[in-house]
């Protein structure tokens, strides 16, 4: 079965500890990698595209070395594998310019600002994997428990997907 | 002479050469009785002729003083000439026939001829002589008059161009002023800002030692509450798992990626969960907790290790808070740095003896690099000795966050022509050439990993400083491989 992937890029040590601990709970339906600059962030990628699997959710910091978060989701935005990634911008210092631009030219999903509250992190993850599974087809039976179960169980009905058992 | 009156001042205009004589008029107007009954008299302040009115009168003021008044645009009048004897009044108005142009009215008690047009007529064909005379005295009139009007004309256009001037140097003045006071505002700007700075950094230090210091207590605490007299083998494998993670190394995202891949191979059915926080361990800790090959561990023995895990990730935390109010105190301390009101003043500076001193505040970081310092003497530099340190600090933490340590650093002093040089030079990653005109932006970072400026300000901060003392900072990657800094100021 294709996997869907969390990715968090994030050049603070201490700071991508933190997402990956909160990110951690939905490790075990949604693997995690993490990248502590754009240019690890890209090798990730194209590993996970290559086995076949998808992104489902990037988590990226705005101010990194060498070159920002929001370049980087800009980028991703106009390739077609990661087009319907979900992408989120966790930042302490983005300024409105920059935003603006995640907005317009990423179609940012979601703005965390640092710092963050896990509880909420975890629940704008859910639902934005559940809207990535939702608009790509895949097959939301895997994800029933862990992501929003209604939502997706609707899905299932209307599309005709569930099955005689 | 032609009167007692104060003559008029004004020089050439106001040549009163062509008043008639009142001695020859008073002659003529014995001479010719029928004009004698034409004398009449004004008391002080009486209108002697009104703006606007017709007149039939041509007057010689043969004594006393008249005004001659104009009503404005804006309804005040004013008085614009004043005659006296010899001149004539309502001249214009008798001889073109239009509403008198300007009004009369008697200062003094006036005495004055008063011919009417019949008579004038009459009594020049009668006595050739007369009509000599009251012509002469209508032509010095008018050309009195019209020397008069082209002095007014010359003294307003004196005076407007005298306005003029005044206009534009008040307009001078002005731009200068409102400069002067753009600099002070923005001069009170940055004051209130480095204000502001000094005391959010003073706020943001308390709670940060506070922090710090419990943070500090709290591991002492706990390493004492499980070691006191126990030595390390009679521990609890959860004391011994929680001191282990005080010191957890940290493990790059690459490193743990590849543990992980690892683990997940030697343990096929284990979760990615569990893995990622087994990649967490370091070697010795992982050994401890032997994970039997081939991961037949059963749920007892999973829940079991991710307890300890627990104890361990719980020491874990303790070093992050511990790092990171390592890291908020450092952070205020280079604001504090660079934010000193205080010692702004110019200086003549020793350049070589501040890099100097800066390499010794800077030796702990330098240490690890092999540093050649070559100074030649300089001339002493006119400049805020603090800010300037602020500019080889900033270049010189950049240097060492782009080189590996055992990398080569070389810090150059030189005075060549018109400019003092410092360069400063790495053996690190170099500048991409796409970033060449953005590194001096605000904002702008290359920083690994830990560093304690990363606010993308110091590059910027060095820019403005440099500039302020008149000179010019540049990059460019050099032949150490790295990036090379030069400051050239002004000597």
């Amino acid at each position: 079965m294709k996997k869907i992937y969390i990715l968090c890029i994030e050049d603070e040590p201490e700071v991508l500890e933190a997402i990956e601990r909160d990110m951690g709970v939905l490790e075990d339906s949604f693997p995690l990698e993490t990248a502590e600059n754009t240019t690890e962030a890209r090798q990730v990628i194209a590993e996970i595209l290559e086995q076949g699997d998808h992104i489902g959710l990037i988590l990226c910091d705005h101010v990194m070395p060498g070159e920002n978060g929001v370049d980087l989701l800009v980028e991703l935005n106009k390739q077609e594998k990661t087009r319907a990634s979900r992408k989120v911008l966790v930042t302490g210092q983005a300024g409105l310019d920059a935003t603006i631009q995640a907005v317009n030219e990423a179609e940012l999903s979601h703005y965390v600002a640092k710092p963050w509250d896990p509880e909420k992190l975890i629940a704008a993850a859910k639902l934005l994997l559940t809207e990535y599974i939702l608009e790509t087809g895949l097959d939301p039976k895997p994800y029933m428990e862990v992501l929003d179960g209604a939502r997706l169980l609707k899905a299932i009905h209307e599309k005709g997907l569930i099955s005689d058992s | 002479m032609q009167s007692e009156r104060t003559p008029r001042q004004g020089g050439e205009f106001e040549s009163r050469g062509g008043r008639g004589n009142p001695g020859r008029l008073e002659a003529l107007v014995a001479k010719l009785r029928d004009l004698n009954k034409s004398t009449v008299c004004f008391e002080a302040d009486q209108m002697v002729l009104e703006e606007g009115e017709r007149n039939e009168f041509v007057y010689v003021i043969l004594e006393g003083e008249v005004a001659m008044l104009k009503r404005g645009d804006r309804g005040s009048v004013m008085e614009v000439d004043h005659f006296g004897p010899g001149d004539l009044l309502g001249l214009t108005s008798f001889w073109t026939k239009q509403p008198s142009f300007l009004a009369s009215r008697a200062l003094t008690q006036v005495r004055c001829l008063r011919i009417e047009a019949n008579d004038m007529e009459r009594l020049v064909h009668r006595d050739p002589g007369f009509g000599r005379t009251i012509h002469q005295l209508f032509i010095s009139n008018l050309s009195n008059r019209y020397r008069r009007m082209i002095g007014l004309n010359v003294r307003v256009a004196e005076l407007s161009q005298a306005l003029k001037d005044e206009h534009q140097q008040l307009k001078a003045a002005m731009s200068e002023l409102e400069e002067t006071r753009n600099q002070l505002v923005h001069k009170e700007k940055l004051a209130t800002l480095g204000q502001l700075l000094a005391g959010i950094a003073h706020e943001i230090n308390n709670p940060c030692a506070a922090l710090s210091h419990g943070v500090t207590r709290l591991r002492e605490g706990l390493v004492s509450a499980f070691t006191s007299g126990k030595n390390a083998e009679m521990l609890h494998d959860e004391a011994q798992m929680l001191l282990a993670g005080l010191d957890a190394p940290y493990r790059s995202a690459d490193e743990k990626r590849s543990r992980m891949e690892e683990l997940l191979e030697r343990y096929p059915r284990m979760k990615r969960s569990l893995a990622r926080r087994l990649a967490r361990l370091d070697e010795s800790v992982f050994a401890r907790l032997e994970l039997e090959e081939k991961g037949t561990a059963g749920p007892r023995q999973i829940e079991s290790i991710e307890a300890r895990i627990e104890f361990y990730e719980i020491g874990a935390y303790l070093r992050s808070v511990d790092l990171s109010s390592e890291r908020i105190q450092k952070l205020v301390q280079s604001l504090k740095n660079y934010n000193k009101p205080d010692q702004e003043a110019w200086e003549n500076c020793d350049l070589g003896e501040e890099l100097r001193d800066t390499l010794v505040v800077l030796n702990n970081r330098l240490k690890h690099y092999d540093l050649v310092v070559d100074m030649e003497p300089v001339p002493p530099f006119r400049g805020i000795g603090s800010e300037l340190n602020q500019v080889w600090t900033n270049l010189l933490v950049n240097a060492t966050q782009a080189t590996e340590p055992g990398g080569r650093i070389e810090v150059k002093l030189r005075a060549s022509g018109k400019w003092i040089e410092v360069t400063i030079a790495d053996s690190g990653s170099g500048i991409d050439p796409a970033f060449f005109e953005k590194i001096f932006e605000l904002n702008f970072t290359t920083k690994k990993t830990k560093t304690d400026f990363g606010l993308g300000l110091g590059l910027s901060i060095a820019k403005e400083i440099v500039e302020k003392h008149g000179g010019r900072i540049h990059a460019e990657n050099g032949p150490l491989g790295g990036a090379v800094f030069t400051v050239r100021l002004p000597s």
